[in-house]
């Protein structure tokens, strides 16, 4: 499908008659709408999906749509004309409504295939692009963050599988299903025509019920079986990575523990280097300290000497005062005039001497005891700063050591803790119980099968012998069997196809994006569910929550989804999307831009200046192959769409 | 539709050749008419008329 012109007519917003060339020059795919919020970008995209589907389904409704200025000049026309062409079929479809004269809207719809009026229109747009497919082609770029929900709308899944072209296989199996009643019935009336023969007809078909159900029953225990046996495996390997991580864990602790001990060990040395710190000073002045108190030893023993001297001097001089002249002296001379001037004289020689010695000054002893006990504690200082500082670096050492290995241990665990591990064994445990109740299931209903079989085998022989097998019979048998194959074939072809167009979407929007990411160092792939939910998944496997994203990540996981989607299936259309980055970043922005082109072959964005202006544009300028400008007039409530470019 | 894919089916469950690509193609035609009547009768025509392809002599013994 690929938009040609639309043109549009008191369509909302817009008043009168106006149309938009969508066909660009080759090589160019990207359509640019601009226009402020409210003047009109999302009324297009309505038009459009009016256009198509007539989505305006309320009288109230299509009567609001009405241009409001041509509603109050009396014109209760409007109208919405598409053409596109299809796999070389040219298609004009037009819808309109009018209020006739008893005011209610009446809407009308054509559409001409290669200007030939259809008389299915409807099926004719179902057939190009069906209504719940189109939300994957003309969207909403905030809007699109509903397909991140955790549960998937069985409408959206159904949408997803339109898109993808699987109910028209859904839809043969249930057909084949009808043919073989049908035909089982004919077979039954043809069988029947006596009583016994009608009974044991009835029997035979009983049996190849109740063969059906058991096979059925028989292939989804398979089915179960293969399921439960990928999930034990996984959760056994889950197991055994744990159970490298329960050691991981273990030699953690015992990491932590000896780092708690080393650090007491450090806090230890550091109170130790800060009280070896404090008598640093005086470690350092014990030199000058000690030549202090050598000189004041030295004066110490001046001062003592000369006391000594003093008293020496003053003894002798009383000593020689107090020998009176006729008296004897110790030594037995008599102290007579000659005596008596030696001693005089003595008696000033010491006088002099003692004088000579000059006034002797108290010496502060008490200090100088002080000085010498500090001294004596001085000398008891051994500082060990060197010694405290390599152990500080050796004990930092080991605690960096033993941090860098739990980082690493930490980093491998990827958060697993011992109640993960033990969840993981209650489940193991859990399937495993299924498993064996499975395998059993599946023994007793293989017996079931081969007994019904045999009994059936029975009934048919003796069937044929009270009804022998007319040509009609015999036929109509054949019918059955052979559509009977037809539904088994189709069945696996079904779960085969959906299979493989899953894992298709799941590499496309995988890679896609890669592209849109700004978490491309995070996010490895996008795995899509069997109900067609998806979700992010990180470099280390492991599934991210949607729930844990923002909604700009939503957004471009979402867009990453329809793009996937729309490379994994057959069908065309353009791609009409509305305020594409409302809620992206600068990084986000750039890469859906960078992407654009590849969206689709005809790209039509409605944006603001706010999501494509001078200083993005670049990016897409070279693939832009029309601009458009929507003016809005504010007396009449009415806007213009315009080309610029 | 892949029609390797049918061919492999095809040729599992003895069926005649193109039958599948043929039904799903009755399907795809009527896709938007969903239970359309009419689909299941043109599919068990097509049938019927591989039936009366059939030779005689290679019949496939179909019943259980």
């Amino acid at each position: 499908m690929k938009f040609k012109e639309m043109t549009i007519e008191n369509f909302g917003v817009y008043y009168g008659r106006m149309t938009i060339d969508f066909r660009m020059p080759p090589g160019r795919n990207i359509l640019v709408v601009d226009g402020n919020n409210g003047w009109g970008k999302t009324t297009l995209q309505k038009a459009i999906r009016f256009c198509l589907y007539g989505v305006l389904k309320s009288q109230s409704e299509r009567l609001d749509y009405i241009n409001d200025k041509a509603k109050r000049e009396g014109n209760g026309h409007m109208m919405v004309q598409l053409t596109f062409e299809q796999s070389g079929k040219n298609y004009q479809v037009t819808r309109t409504v009018d209020t006739g004269g008893n005011g209610k809207p009446e809407e009308d719809f054509t559409v001409l295939v290669n200007g030939v009026v259809s008389k299915a229109p409807s099926s004719v747009i179902d057939d190009v692009l069906p209504k719940d497919a189109s939300q994957f082609f003309f969207f909403d770029g905030e809007e699109i963050k509903k397909y991140t929900s955790l549960e998937n709308p069985e409408a959206t899944m159904k949408a997803i599988e339109l898109v993808l072209g699987i109910p028209a296989i859904r839809n043969a199996i249930d057909h084949v299903e009808t043919i073989i009643k049908s035909t089982k019935k004919k077979l039954d009336e043809e069988e029947g025509r006596d009583k016994n023969a009608a009974a044991l007809s009835k029997e035979v078909n009983g049996y190849d019920d109740e063969v059906d159900r058991i096979e059925k029953d028989l292939k989804d225990l398979e089915e179960q079986k293969v399921k439960l046996s990928i999930w034990n495996d996984k959760i056994e390997k889950d197991l055994h990575e744990n159970e490298a991580a329960q050691e991981s864990l273990g030699k953690m602790n015992k990491n932590k523990s000896e780092i708690s001990h080393l650090t007491e060990k450090f806090e230890e040395q550091t109170v130790l280097r800060m009280s070896e710190l404090a008598l640093l000073p005086f470690a350092l002045l014990r030199g000058r300290l000690n030549d202090a108190l050598e000189s004041r030893l030295r004066e110490k023993g001046k001062y003592q000497s000369r006391l000594q001297d003093e008293s020496r001097l003053e003894g002798a001089i009383q000593f020689l005062k107090s020998l009176e002249p006729g008296e004897s002296c110790a030594c037995g001379t008599r102290i007579g005039a000659p005596e008596e001037i030696f001693i005089n004289k003595q008696i000033e020689n010491y006088t002099k001497r003692l004088s000579s010695l000059g006034k002797t000054t108290d010496m502060d002893l008490v200090g100088l005891q002080r000085l010498e006990r500090a001294m004596g504690r001085i000398d008891a200082i051994k500082l060990q700063l060197p010694e405290i500082a390599t152990r500080v670096r050796g004990i930092q050492g080991d605690i960096d050591d033993l941090a860098a290995e739990n980082k690493k241990l930490e980093e491998k665990l990827h958060g697993i803790d011992e109640r993960e591990i033990k969840e993981l064994n209650k489940k193991r445990d859990s399937v495993r119980d299924q498993l064996t109740k499975i395998v059993g299931s599946i023994d007793w209903n293989e017996g079931l099968l081969k007994n019904t079989k045999v009994k059936r085998a029975q009934k048919q022989r003796e069937l044929d012998r009270v009804s022998p097998k007319t040509a009609v019979s015999s036929r109509l048998a054949r019918e059955i069997d052979l559509t009977k194959d037809v539904g088994k074939a189709l069945m696996e072809y079904l779960e085969s196809t959906v299979e493989d167009k899953r894992g298709r979407i799941q590499d496309e929007t995988s890679e896609v994006h890669r592209m849109l990411t700004n978490k491309p160092q995070v996010y490895s792939s996008v795995r899509i569910n069997d109900d067609y939910t998806f979700s992010l998944v990180d470099k280390e496997g492991k599934t991210v929550s949607n729930e844990g994203i923002s909604p700009g990540e939503k957004e471009i996981l979402a867009l990453s989804f329809i793009a996937g989607l729309n490379r994994s299936t057959d069908k065309e259309a353009p791609i009409v999307m509305d305020t594409p980055f409302a809620r992206l970043d600068n990084v986000h922005k750039t890469n859906v831009l960078k992407f654009l082109r590849n969206l689709g072959d005809q790209v039509v964005i409605l944006s603001t200046d706010q999501d494509i202006n001078a200083s993005n544009i670049g990016t897409i300028e070279p693939y832009i192959g029309k601009k458009l400008e929507i003016k809005y007039d504010m007396k009449t409530k009415t806007s213009v769409i315009s080309e610029v470019r | 539709m892949e029609t390797e894919k049918l061919s492999n089916l095809e040729k599992k469950y003895e069926l005649p050749e193109g039958l599948l690509e043929k039904i799903i193609r009755i399907e795809e035609e009527h896709q938007y008419q969903l239970r359309a009547r009419g689909v299941a009768a043109d599919i068990e025509e097509l049938i019927c008329s591989e039936l009366d392809d059939e030779e005689p002599d290679t019949k496939r013994r179909r019943s259980r």
